[in-house]
């Protein structure tokens, strides 16, 4: 049984938001007005988080893309009066849509604040409703929503594997933000397979979690940015 | 047919696997295209693209590089060795240095990975063809070549050098330097006339002199970037040419042929195609008093027949002459194969399996690294190959097959 | 039974255990079922067959390869071509985001013809006979008239076979005025014009630098082709390919470039040509420059006298005098010992790239700081290898001579996009009589909008071809609705910054939704009913036919490769460098059929070293001192001076040095920069919500202008972190929400470019456009537009 993980490499990393326009589109996910824009409503699967810090010209900023964590210890599932989201036994934390009552507290419970509410109807202006994905539900409002780790993708690429007669393959299941990364900064696979790219990054030096002491186990692993060393030195023309 | 040797066993299964992997450079489209490229029919079992694909999928490329794409760590696998190498050698070569690769893997946390035979028989046919590229050349070292080897003392380059020969470049756009042989080699009896006239020595072309040359008259030119290059050759038609041109009646393929003239399946051959058809042009002036000491028109070519013919040679190359069963038993035990591979020792017994030289690599890969763990638990050194022992060892180990095994010839 | 209530109450009733509620009672299932029955929306999803189809996305010049989902008839997601050697399946979220615009509320659904005024125009929606028609008797009667010359074409920057088609009809027509709006790459294209003498676009190979010298260029913001960028980004940065490239961003704000740069060095606006001068004068007088390249392949290094035996000041003499390192830190505010640290760098890091210098896709910076950067990598001996600067390579099968007109062509109007309103407004040297705009909006991308505004009245005839209505299409008589990316046929040659010729053509993915037409289709149904020498040289029946001839020409060149996979790339490269092709195809037809397939042919390898192409100066080599300037700078004291011998000019207007920069004044104390965001590069894709949610994601901003401000200039200014204030130059004033930014440089303030559409999407319409106030100089040599910053006051509003 596969436990599936991300690593994101924060030194290839790009800052340039492809992953959030990504995981949208293929989920679905409404655009808001700017009036709620400007509440801080806006309705991202995954972010990038600036971490902007010091002084002019003394500065530093860390863009951090922030998917759902999928933590093997999720604070969020123990909240949810009505189990409406849990983890399942692949370690993907699950949301069940229609069975979520708008409660929040799921919401609030997240350390990583990686959860949305839909406050408003959502609305697809125009012919938007062409473009919808449907192998991805259409959430209503009132309902809290998440990465699920393009788990339809999953599905899709099981019975493909099964039509064909062979295992799930690495690079077969591959979520929308980590196919479109023009940097190649992201990775997906089954932490549990020791060979495994993302299994083999996690064991890294640079490998970090973040929040790691509130014991989530997050299963988001980042690889820290690095410096420039300073070259060789040799000045050689390739 | 000549019946003088009998090709060795396993030559019958990798026939097809020859013809293609000599169209070596060609490049058909990937497996999901059905269509088939220019002209010709080729087939395509151990195809170079797929093999080139292995190299990178498997690993190799972490640490060997070729042509300086891939990992700097370990030798450049289309520069290194320096000479030629026939599948066998291809073969002896990856076992000598096996251990000291899964060693490195080890300390790497690596898994050594493991090969089909298909994968294997690509991977051979990617390295034999491009061990067979030549690399761009230096126009620097061009343009002193152009002066050291007298070259100016007759044609001209644009506005220098002398007068009597065409103006080299007219030839700037042609980037093969076996194109380059080919045109040379067609003028080469009234070259050589004005040479011997004016006193100047037959220049020789060793290394990357051909490219170095191309790579500054190129620069010469102003229209350099409008190249010309050669397609893919035709080894069927190298064939024919080298009966029908005259060459087989002075030159041998391993033991096919004429005698007193060069072996041309000799292991001292260069490597790549350009420094191949360099080697004939030295030889011309020899070649051409032996032509007409006994009568035989000096062929000419076309750019596609020198290619053709060239590629043909080649594709004799991939393959050795016939080992020598004997040989090959007494090797089979002198390296201590025997000690682990006999009936009731801890090795299969190896006699119900026919092999050839990518057979044997996927074995060492896919059985090596537990057969070397083994070996070191018991202090028996990892066994290395001269050059020539593997045909043998091969040869013996296929004809425990059995007996039934048809040994067909190409001829 | 069903009656409405909201979630609120049901949650009462649930944890109060009461009874009456309409459905099946507390249980899970029951849950589902009530919510669904409350969720009383009806979200129509499309249905039907999946399949995949290739296309290339418009959204940038960048022209990144497209794999797009099908189901049924619908396109429902955007993904990158794997096979398009450009980007390799990577995208930027404008083109993800690329999708919006084919669905768009706001699309134009035919043509329309102005019933009203300019100044109160009324559309009526009309045919395309009547519009192709109506366009066609103003250009024969202009023609009959012996005016054919008036008509001038406008374009946006593009690459690919369309800027052809468009040359081709008007040198048939008669009119030798195709303009294309300007870029940010002018000012280095300048630069390489004189330095280099050539003007083919100018290359980088990113992918293969050691070290990277960036002067303001936004290379991780829209600059070039974004993805190829990124991708050459993420090898620098990749473990297994041995060394990290080092990237240093010189420019006065801390962007997302400068974040994720190895270095930032804060540098005063307007003052990198100092900086490069000054690390020009580190490896001078350390003696790390490339001394073999310089000898070879370079002049005016050293001083020189010229056939009159004249003196003339040679760069090393320049730069020993003027540029040392502690005026170069005083010009510049950067430390002495940074310069020299950064000099010892790029030349112990070869192949080491200097880049620069650059305001915003649509500002060009300066020539002079351009060629004071360019001479960083002819010191480092970085011109025309692996890693340095490249000059693009040529589509094959393009010969030129059909786009010039037979015989001797009229004069051209004005040689550039920015001189348009004024030769218009004064007629002279002619007036302008028909004026079409192809997707190009002037009067919002240019810094002279309102000039624009004002010249676009003056002409009789003003066509735009447009897919949304626009500022400038606001004022012409017809509107003609163009496809979207998806709709038409798509070709793009190589993006900017890329040296491999190249050419991506793919099929239309999807049925045009509205009555609209690509460009060149438009433009061959104009040909044929303009008969005559025009339809001869435009033999078209459709864009795809012309398409289809281009590829014969890349057919007969015998070379490159249709895409593949990287593998694939390595291998046509490796087989080309040692004199060998073995293409996929054999004849044209197959050419075609793959390329429409796998999204186009490309060269995958380059010729390096080829110097006859690369200097194409009257010395045959680099020009330190450009003999192109000298010779414009002799023009231009001539015409200074009435009738006088060959004027004197000055040796350091033909060598790279730092202009005079504006004063500020008492009653304008601040500076102001434009700045670009990825998600609206090029000043587009307002008008696309998902890209109005992520412009901005470093302030948490979104959907309007703000005005980076740092805190302590705020501070001094009473302005408070998100108040409205007021933005004002000598030009006029703009409104925006102030935001203070510790990125911002202390006195400079930063308005984001793309905002601020007086016509249009209402979602582009938000905010305000800050070249309204920029303030643009010109250089008094050359005519370049010189740009470095504005002086502004703020107040609140």
């Amino acid at each position: 049984m596969p436990r599936w993980g991300m690593v994101i490499d924060l030194a290839k990393c790009t800052a340039c938001q492809a992953c959030v326009v990504a995981c949208q589109t293929e989920n679905n996910v409404p655009c808001v007005p700017p009036e709620q824009a400007a509440r801080g409503r806006i309705i991202s699967w995954i972010s990038v988080l600036p971490q902007l810090e010091g002084e002019y010209p003394r500065l530093t900023m860390r863009p951090t893309p922030l998917p759902c964590v999928h933590c093997d210890n999720p604070p969020c599932i123990r909240v949810c009066p009505v189990g409406a989201t849990g983890i399942n036994p692949e370690g993907v934390v699950r949301q069940i849509f229609a069975r979520c009552i708008g409660c929040r507290y799921c919401t609030n419970a997240c350390p990583y604040t990686r959860r949305m509410f839909n406050w408003y109807r959502p609305e697809f202006p125009g012919e938007f409703t062409e473009a919808l994905n449907p192998d991805v539900s259409v959430r209503p409002k009132g309902v809290v929503e998440k990465c699920t780790l393009c788990h339809h993708r999953l599905q899709k690429a099981r019975d493909q594997a099964r039509a064909q007669n062979r295992e799930l393959a690495e690079g077969d299941y591959i979520p929308a933000c980590v196919e479109i990364c023009p940097a190649g900064a992201m990775y997906f696979g089954d932490l549990d397979d020791p060979n495994s790219t993302v299994a083999t990054l996690a064991r890294g030096r640079r490998a970090f979690r973040l929040l790691e002491e509130l014991g989530t186990k997050p299963k988001v692993i980042y690889l820290a940015q690095g410096e420039w060393s300073g070259g060789d030195g040799q000045g050689a023309r390739t | 047919m000549t019946a003088t040797a009998r090709p060795p066993a396993w030559r019958a299964t990798t026939l097809a696997a020859l013809v293609s992997v000599l169209v070596a450079w060609v490049l058909l489209c990937p497996a999901l295209q059905a269509q088939s490229a220019a002209g010709g029919s080729y087939f395509v079992p151990g195809e170079p693209k797929l093999g080139m694909r292995a190299f990178f999928d498997k690993g190799c490329a972490r640490c060997h590089s070729v042509l300086g794409e891939g990992g700097r760590s370990a030798p450049d696998l289309a520069r290194a060795p320096a000479g030629h190498l026939s599948s066998a050698e291809l073969l002896a070569a990856m076992w000598n240095h096996a251990p000291s690769m899964w060693e490195k893997m080890r300390i790497e946390s690596v898994s050594p990975p493991k090969f089909t035979e298909g994968d294997m028989a690509n991977l051979f046919a990617f390295l034999y063809s491009v061990r067979s590229l030549d690399e761009p050349g230096d126009p620097a070292r061009g343009r002193r070549l152009l002066e050291d080897k007298h070259c100016l003392q007759c044609h001209r380059t644009g506005a220098t050098g002398g007068g009597s020969g065409p103006d080299l470049l007219k030839w700037a756009s042609y980037r093969n330097p076996v194109s380059w042989v080919q045109a040379m080699w067609n003028h080469a009896p009234a070259m050589q006339s004005r040479m011997t006239a004016r006193g100047v020595q037959w220049p020789l072309f060793e290394g990357n002199d051909v490219p170095d040359l191309i790579a500054y008259i190129r620069l010469l030119s102003p229209n350099a970037s409008k190249p010309t290059y050669l397609r893919p050759a035709d080894p069927q038609a190298g064939r024919r040419i080298f009966r029908e041109k005259g060459c087989a009646s002075c030159h041998a393929i391993g033991s096919n042929g004429g005698s007193g003239a060069p072996d041309l399946r000799s292991r001292t051959l260069p490597r790549t195609l350009g420094q191949f058809a360099a080697a004939m042009w030295n030889h011309a002036p020899g070649m051409r008093a032996s032509m007409q000491a006994q009568n035989i028109p000096r062929p000419q070519f076309t750019n596609k027949e020198m290619a053709d013919l060239i590629a043909y040679l080649f594709a004799e190359r991939y393959f050795e002459p016939a080992g020598n069963v004997a040989r090959g038993a007494r090797l089979f035990d002198d390296k201590g194969c025997a000690a682990c591979h006999r009936p009731g020792g801890i090795g299969p017994e190896l006699s119900h399996v026919s092999f050839s030289p990518s057979r044997m690599a996927a074995s060492l890969w896919n059985h090596g690294p537990v057969m070397f763990q083994s070996m070191q638990q018991q202090q028996i050194t990892w066994p290395r190959f001269q050059p020539g022992e593997v045909v043998d060892l091969i040869e013996f180990l296929s004809s425990r097959t059995a007996p039934t095994r048809a040994k067909g010839g190409r001829r | 039974m069903t009656f409405e209530f909201d979630r609120r109450s049901f949650l009462k009733f649930a944890l109060g255990g009461a009874a009456g509620t309409a459905a099946s009672g507390v249980s899970l299932k029951g849950l589902s079922d009530l919510n669904a029955a409350l969720a009383n929306e009806q979200v129509r999803v499309p249905t039907g067959p999946e399949s995949w189809a290739t296309s290339v996305c418009t959204l940038c010049p960048g022209g990144c390869g497209l794999r797009v989902r099908l189901i049924g008839q619908r396109a429902v997601k955007i993904q990158g071509n794997p096979l398009h050697p450009v980007n390799r399946g990577g995208l930027c979220p404008k083109g993800v985001a690329g999708l919006q615009e084919l669905y768009h509320p706001d699309r134009l659904h035919k043509p329309m013809r102005n019933a009203g005024s300019r100044d109160n125009p009324r559309w009526k929606e009309i045919s395309w006979e009547e519009a192709l028609g109506t366009i066609t008797g103003r250009l024969r009667g202009l023609r009959d008239g012996g005016e054919a010359r008036s008509l001038v074409v406008l374009d946006r920057p593009r690459s690919g076979l369309l800027p052809r088609l468009q040359r081709q009809f008007l040198a048939a027509y008669g009119s030798p005025n195709y303009l294309v709006m300007p870029t940010g790459m002018d000012a280095v294209q300048a630069a390489l014009r004189f330095q280099q003498g050539i003007t083919e676009p100018v290359a980088y190979d990113l992918a293969n630098s050691r070290y990277v010298l960036s002067f303001g260029v936004n290379l991780l913001e829209g600059w070039g082709a974004p993805v190829a960028v990124m991708r050459a980004f993420a090898r620098w940065r990749d473990v297994a390919s041995g060394r990290r490239t080092k990237l240093v961003q010189v420019e006065p704000r801390f962007s997302i470039t400068a974040a994720r740069a190895d270095e930032w060095v804060a540098l005063r606006p307007g003052t990198d040509a100092a900086l490069a001068l000054g690390i020009a004068y580190a490896l001078i007088s350390e003696g790390l420059y490339d001394a073999d390249f310089v000898r070879e392949h370079t002049f005016g290094f050293e001083d020189w006298r010229d056939a009159e035996g004249e003196f003339h000041l040679g760069f090393k003499s320049l730069v020993n005098s003027e540029y040392r390192l502690n005026d170069v830190s005083a010009i510049t505010g950067v430390p002495a010992d940074t310069i020299l640290r950064l000099a010892r760098e790029a030349a112990q890091n070869r192949p080491a790239v200097a880049l620069g210098d650059r305001q915003t896709s649509s500002l060009p910076g300066n020539p002079y700081a351009a060629m004071a950067v360019h001479s960083l990598n002819a010191l480092l001996g970085s011109i025309d290898l692996p890693g340095g600067v490249l000059v693009q390579q040529a589509l094959p099968g393009s010969n030129s001579d059909s786009e010039r007109s037979p015989g001797s062509p009229p004069p051209a109007l004005v040689l550039s996009a920015g001189e348009l309103p004024q030769a218009i407004l004064s007629r002279r040297p002619y007036g302008v009589q028909a004026l079409l705009l192809n997707q190009a909006d002037p009067v919002f991308s240019m810094v002279n909008g309102d000039e624009f505004r004002r010249a676009l009245r003056e002409v009789p005839f003003v066509v735009s071809l447009t897919a949304f209505l626009d500022d400038s299409s606001q004022l012409a008589d017809l509107v003609l609705p163009t496809a979207t990316a998806l709709e038409s046929w798509q070709d793009t040659g190589p993006p900017p910054a890329v040296a491999n010729a190249l050419l991506a053509i793919s099929p239309p993915v999807v049925r045009a939704r509205k009555d609209v037409r690509h460009p060149g289709d438009a433009l061959l149904a104009l040909a044929r009913s303009l008969g005559d020498k025009v339809a001869a040289a435009l033999p078209f029946a459709n864009y795809e036919a012309y398409l289809r001839r281009q590829v014969d020409g890349v057919f007969a060149a015998q070379a490159g490769a249709v895409f593949g996979s990287n593998l694939e790339e390595t291998w046509d490269r490796l087989m080309e460098r040692s004199g060998w092709w073995a293409p996929s195809y054999s004849t044209s037809e197959q050419l075609w059929e793959q390329v429409k397939q796998q999204g186009g042919w490309w060269e995958p390898a380059y010729s390096y070293g080829e110097w006859a192409r690369v200097f194409r100066t009257s010395s045959g080599r680099f020009e330190f001192y450009s003999q192109a300037l000298a010779q414009a700078a002799r023009q231009q004291a001539r015409a200074a001076h009435t009738g006088g011998s060959a004027a004197r000019i000055d040796d350091r207007a033909c060598l790279p040095h730092q202009t005079v920069l504006p004063e500020t004044s008492s009653n304008f104390p601040l500076l102001l920069l434009v700045v670009e965001q990825l998600p609206l590069s090029g000043g587009q894709g307002a008008h696309l919500p998902y890209l109005q949610q992520i412009a901005g994601e470093h302030l948490f901003a979104s959907w309007d202008s703000w005005l980076e401000i740092h805190p302590e200039t705020a501070h001094q200014f009473g302005i408070e972190d998100g108040a409205m204030v007021w933005v004002e130059s000598r030009r006029g004033r703009v409104q925006a929400r102030a935001r203070i930014y510790e990125g911002a440089r202390p006195g400079v303030v930063h308005l984001p470019l793309g905002y601020g559409r007086a016509t249009g999407s209402p979602w582009a319409c938000r905010g305000a456009n800050p070249l309204q106030i920029v303030e643009q100089q010109s250089d008094p040599v050359t005519g370049m537009p010189l740009n470095s910053g504005t002086h502004v006051k703020v107040y609140r509003a």
